[in-house]
């Protein structure tokens, strides 16, 4: 395989070819194996928003979220060749990701908070990306205020019962799929889960009696629905 | 059915992992039961919420991505490129004291044998103040034709030391040769650790075009790893010849001592 940095070039929007948006994650990594780079695009555009929405529910800092979703990404792309399909890819994604997080997270318990007094990056290396002419602020607003509500009621979930809980719940892996990213027992699996719902339920309770949040609920809930049916027209 | 069973049996049957029997059972409670009505419906809620409340992602993510695994490809290869350059830490620093100790020995030996029997312990090599910065001329045997595999030998031979500026070790690295000379000036012994049989690492690149990114400069990266990890192993074996060499060199000398104390005795036996 032969890419050179100039063919280093983000994917756009929608640009991958249809034939590999077609295929299986696990034949995209084939592929990756290969040397494929579009293929790698594709991946990054399939569990780019997943890996970041896995990891800052439980890191609850965007700017590490980032980081940890860029580390996980990376080491998929370094380490295509270790990957052997006795396992489905999004298991492994995950394994990579957890571990990762549960890295970070102890490093963080060991080490005070402190305050990073590099300069930031290089102006010129951090390319300007035109805003989406689709978004509109007023949405955005609305979904960030929820999104802050949950994940204040996500992270008085424990750490032990919050990683099975989103794998369940946010990244819809099976009881199996779980146990082998977690290394813990089916039926430990089955009663954390249970018992993060419990307190997560515990924690939005009063969310859930609100009627306009939940009227709003479903407005979100109908702009999704639309928006994926726009982007599948695409 | 009580409400705590029912309500690990509701999360099961979310997810559709509650077997037939028990789904009849739990509909049974739900029937009779408000509050675990009220929980599945809670359960279900709060997935939604979930669901909705995905953060997005900041602009620029893929940008970000591109920089940070060509930095991290670039510097995989610049760590594999230097430690091939680079001795192990300590390593050089500890071969350069074994290596003065034991070729120290043979010095203070010759230079007692100067004394005490002229002729036989004299170092034969001529001074050449002519050519610049040289500080020794050694009396070296031809380096060893290369081998396959990285080497290093250790090649010691008899030098004159011209200029030491009070350091009584110099090194210098040419090429693929590092030598180090011992002893004061006018006498001494130079050591002069030659490798031979390891590639370039920068030929090596040029050979495979470099580009710095792409998963056939790793395999690159691992193969100078792989003679990076031999060219340690010769340097250790170096290191125990060093050892080797010193405790030759402390055989010599402890015969030497012994000799001169039988010469000054002999005249009083006389």
């Amino acid at each position: 395989m032969r890419v050179s940095l100039s063919e280093f070039r983000p994917p756009r929007e929608g640009a991958a070819a249809p034939a590999l948006r077609e295929l299986r994650d696990e034949e995209l990594i084939e592929r990756v194996q290969q040397g494929q780079r579009r293929a790698f695009d594709e991946i990054v555009r399939r569990y780019k928003g997943r890996l970041n929405n896995f990891i800052l529910r439980m890191v609850h800092d965007p700017l590490e979220a980032e980081e940890l979703t860029q580390d996980t990404l990376i080491r998929v792309y370094v380490h295509a060749d270790k990957y052997r399909e006795i396992a489905r890819f999004s298991t492994w994604v995950f394994t990579i990701a957890t571990n990762l997080v549960r890295n970070r997270v102890r490093q963080r318990k060991r080490q005070p908070t402190w305050l990073s007094l590099n300069p930031a990056p290089e102006d010129d290396e951090v390319p300007l990306d035109p805003p989406d002419p689709r978004a509109d602020p007023s949405r955005q607003v609305e979904r960030e205020e929820l999104g802050r509500l949950i994940s204040h009621a996500t992270s008085r979930i424990p750490e032990k019962y919050r990683v099975p809980f989103l794998l369940r719940e946010v990244e819809q892996l099976s009881y199996e799929e779980i146990q082998r990213v977690t290394g813990l027992k089916l039926g430990t699996v089955r009663s954390r889960i249970n018992r993060a719902r419990a307190r997560f339920r515990r924690h939005i309770k009063p969310l859930l009696r609100n009627e306009a949040l939940l009227a709003e609920l479903e407005q979100i809930e109908a702009r999704l629905a639309a928006e994926e049916g726009s982007d599948s027209d695409d | 059915m009580f409400c705590r069973r029912a309500r690990s049996f509701i999360s099961l049957a979310l997810d559709g992992a509650l077997p037939a029997d028990r789904t009849i059972t739990l509909t049974r409670h739900l029937e009779g039961c408000a509050r675990c009505r009220e929980y599945q419906t809670d359960l279900q809620l709060g997935r939604r919420l979930l669901a909705t409340s995905a953060p997005a992602l900041a602009d620029g993510f893929e940008w970000r991505l591109q920089l940070r695994l060509n930095r991290t490809l670039q510097e995989a290869a610049r760590a594999a490129a230097s430690a091939w350059d680079a001795p192990p830490a300590g390593a050089g620093r500890w071969l350069r004291g074994a290596g003065l100790a034991a070729v120290g020995g043979l010095a203070l030996a010759a230079a007692v044998g100067l004394f005490l029997l002229p002729g036989e312990w004299s170092v034969p090599a001529p001074r050449e103040p002519g050519v610049p910065g040289a500080l020794v001329e050694r009396n070296a045997p031809q380096e060893p034709a290369p081998a396959s595999a990285p080497q290093i030998a250790i090649v010691e031979a008899p030098a004159t030391v011209t200029s030491t500026a009070g350091d009584p070790t110099r090194t210098s690295v040419s090429g693929q040769s590092r030598t180090t000379w011992f002893g004061r000036e006018g006498t001494g012994r130079a050591v002069d650790l030659r490798l031979s049989g390891a590639p370039d690492p920068r030929g090596l690149l040029e050979r495979q075009g470099w580009s710095g990114g792409s998963l056939e400069d790793l395999r690159s990266i691992a193969t100078l790893r792989d003679q990076n990890r031999r060219l340690r192993d010769a340097l250790a074996q170096a290191q125990r010849e060093v050892i080797l060499l010193r405790a030759q060199s402390d055989t010599a000398r402890g015969g030497l001592a012994a000799d001169a104390g039988g010469q000054r005795e002999a005249p009083q036996t006389r």
